[in-house]
């Protein structure tokens, strides 16, 4: 064969081997997927399931931190290199990235299972009424506890509402000062747990336009609420959650309850291993005994997909699988503890299984039946939660009551959003 | 008549290429320089003239990112908090890393090498892991700090979460990782202060302290110039400690102009205005920078 030949044979494979599809040529699409510890562990636990309905998609999970996730992806976008097929974004930090353009709308592959999720979270997830991200799961903010405790104090759970739960805090403290009922955070980051109270409580601190609602009384009075439970009724430990000072505190019995996403029941479980059993989980305390059955959120994330990358259709399958395959969302469930978002997951008689560490079904004792509130975000989060984080600290240390905190905090918030 | 033509045009290729040869040698690195040095700097230092989310054109604003750096109280708070953070780290890591070379290059010393790498070995540790150490030594009840001191019936304070306390804490745990490092520069100054000249001074009667107050510590004084910059420098940049410790709070006791600079831009995405921060403390340091040059430059001509 001549030179010139093999070399037009060469361009000609070349082109159609470019042309035709991956699964044509035998040819398999690899994805790359962020997200990080129980999000890979559950993604890793449903893999071979997306493995046989897509053999052409191999997907690369990583595991990494999530924020620093989160700083990696806006770089990438920014760059337009280097970002994931597919990324977990922590959904509060979600309504930042659609407004920067950087993202997939993914309207017409989420819009026709509307119904399959819950009205408040279409809203989160929609920027100017078309969808940017998969919705995909929650982590509701419930109350772990040690039963064996509360047994030893007489104490009946659950607890139904704030006034009781303060009232069995006394009853734990007042047996042993060493003691705490649960652990609260300072700073920034105890604006994430402080979060599932004001949702709980079925605050919004914007509007749906993202204005700042002003004199917001019923904000001050949650925030009032936090204050009181460390400095007025002292039932609280002051440490920031996720420390070894917390952990130690689980694994010691120094507080007695644990405020969570229905995630912590992974970190119990790691760090508490030898108290199985021992811990219980119930919902989060109502606000007022005749108000609504309404639960807040300890955060949830949202699967997005960077404009700047290729392999569009693979993702797109593979967000799909994860937001709404019915055995995926289970699986991410019994893995990693992410409540579903797909309703249809939820109704799954699987979702009432006990967790062996509990012994218990964590979805019955602690959300089902109870509304999930989702209060209004608005773009730089970040922004809120740093300032929240610099109030509750000014307020812990009793430089400011926690009127004023509030009304500072909601200053500073007209300052920036009007 | 063709070929004196070919002679001339290949005469003036090898002229060129002579030519050229050095500036293409060269080029690699002025290549390298511009894109990843020169280019970032210049063009950070035009970004922080405009608006910019990242992701969207930047729009051009003027001064406005550097007025409102004026009016930003949280600015001055980073900066203040990284001045008072960055001034004692510097005395202290220097105080400590020159008494422990001196120590190590005492005749009295045993195992001398086991102490020096002993001392290196925080610097060898990664920052997070050092982060949970000193998370435990600083932690209320439970911490070493605070089991120590309750020997004693004292209650200590709540070291990260007190305003008071927690820079303090930060900079104990920077000058924990660092001292080994600075002590082998140290070390090796001392090492190179002539044995004669401290033989002689002792023969004059000199005493031990005396020999190091007016032998050893002037001749030292170029490597302590070079020490007192580095840590200057470093502890301007001071991030990954407060970070990991107590994300800049209480309030802000601990936020830093790093802090700052990675809030504005990573976390609400105001590139530019980041950017403008960022000038602000580069100028900073290279103010104090000169100074110090000039101080410790002046006292030892």
């Amino acid at each position: 064969m001549k030179r010139r030949t093999m070399l037009a044979a060469g361009a000609a494979t070349a082109f159609l081997g470019g042309r035709a599809p991956a699964y044509a040529q035998g040819r398999t699409t690899r994805i790359t997927y962020w997200c990080w510890s129980e999000h890979a562990r559950g993604a890793q636990a449903v893999y071979p399931r997306f493995r046989e309905q897509n053999p052409d998609i191999e997907v690369e999970i990583t595991n990494l931190n999530p924020q620093e996730i989160q700083d990696k992806i806006l770089v990438a976008m920014a760059t337009g290199v280097g970002a994931p097929d597919v990324g977990l974004i922590i959904e509060s930090r979600y309504p930042t990235y659609p407004a920067t353009g950087g993202l997939l709308e993914v309207h017409d592959h989420v819009a026709p299972r509307e119904s399959d999720f819950s009205a408040r979270l279409q809203t989160r997830l929609k920027h100017r009424g078309r969808y940017f991200g998969f919705p995909y799961i929650q982590n509701i903010a419930v109350m772990f506890y040690r039963q064996d405790m509360f047994e030893e104090r007489g104490i009946t759970a659950p607890i139904e509402t704030w006034d009781e739960w303060v009232e069995a805090g006394k009853r734990i403290r007042d047996r042993e000062r060493n003691r705490y009922m649960h652990q609260v955070s300072p700073g920034a980051v105890g604006f994430g747990p402080l979060l599932g109270y004001f949702e709980a409580a079925g605050v919004h601190f914007f509007t749906e336009e993202g204005r700042v609602i002003r004199n917001n009384r019923a904000a001050a009075e949650v925030l009032k609420v936090y204050h009181d439970i460390v400095r007025v009724h002292d039932i609280c430990l002051l440490v920031t959650h996720n420390t070894p000072e917390h952990f130690v505190a689980m694994r010691t019995g120094r507080i007695a309850a644990l405020h969570s996403g229905n995630w912590g029941l992974d970190r119990l479980e790691r760090e508490a291993a030898a108290d199985a059993g021992k811990w219980k989980v119930q919902h989060f305390p109502r606000w007022r005994a005749d108000g609504p059955k309404q639960v807040g959120n300890w955060g949830g994330s949202v699967l997005v997909i960077p404009r700047a990358n290729r392999n569009h259709a693979a993702a797109i399958k593979w967000a799909s699988f994860l937001s709404a395959d019915v055995e995926a969302q289970i699986g991410l469930w019994q893995n990693g503890y992410g409540l579903p978002t797909s309703l249809a997951a939820q109704r799954d008689p699987r979702m009432r299984e006990p967790q062996p560490f509990l012994g218990q079904s964590m979805y019955e004792a602690s959300v089902e039946g109870r509304e999930v509130f989702y209060t209004n975000l608005v773009r730089d989060w970040p922004r809120v939660q740093i300032e929240m984080g610099r109030q509750i600290d000014a307020m812990f240390q009793g430089q400011k009551s926690p009127d004023q905190a509030w009304a500072d905090f909601e200053a500073a918030m007209v300052r920036q959003y009007g | 008549m063709a070929e004196p033509r070919r002679r001339r045009a290949g005469g003036l290729s090898h002229r060129f290429r002579r030519a050229a040869a050095p500036y293409l040698l060269i080029a690699p690195f002025f290549l390298l320089f511009g894109a990843f040095w020169a280019g970032p700097i210049v063009a950070s230092f035009l970004y922080s003239f405009t608006e910019w989310r990242g992701i969207t054109p930047p729009e051009p604003i003027g001064l406005r990112n550097y007025e409102r750096l004026i009016g930003d109280e949280r600015f001055f708070i980073a900066l203040g908090n990284t001045l008072w953070m960055a001034g004692a780290y510097v005395a202290c890591a220097n105080l400590a890393s020159l008494s422990l070379a001196l120590v190590l290059d005492a005749g009295w010393v045993r195992l001398r090498h086991v102490f020096r790498t002993a001392f290196f070995l925080p610097m060898t540790i990664s920052m997070v892991v050092s982060a949970v150490i000193f998370q435990l030594i600083y932690a209320g009840d439970i911490g070493l700090i605070a089991k120590l001191l309750a020997v004693v019936g004292i209650e200590g304070p709540a070291w990260l979460r007190d305003p008071a306390t927690a820079p303090l804490a930060i900079v104990a745990m920077r000058v924990w990782r660092t001292m080994g490092y600075y002590a082998i520069i140290y070390l090796a100054g001392l090492q190179a202060v002539s044995a004669d000249l401290k033989e002689a001074a002792r023969l004059d009667g000199a005493s031990e302290w005396q020999v190091i107050r007016h032998v050893t510590l002037p001749a030292l004084k170029p490597v302590a110039l070079f020490c007192v910059v580095l840590t200057s420098i470093s502890a301007l940049e001071m991030f990954d400690e407060p970070m990991i410790l107590t994300q800049g709070g209480p309030g802000d006791a601990t936020l830093t102009a790093v802090m700052f600079v990675y809030q504005q831009g990573f976390q609400f995405l105001e590139l530019g205005y980041a950017a403008a921060a960022s000038y602000v403390l580069t100028l900073v340091i290279v103010m104090i920078s000169i100074a110090q040059k000039l101080w410790l430059g002046e006292k030892e001509r």
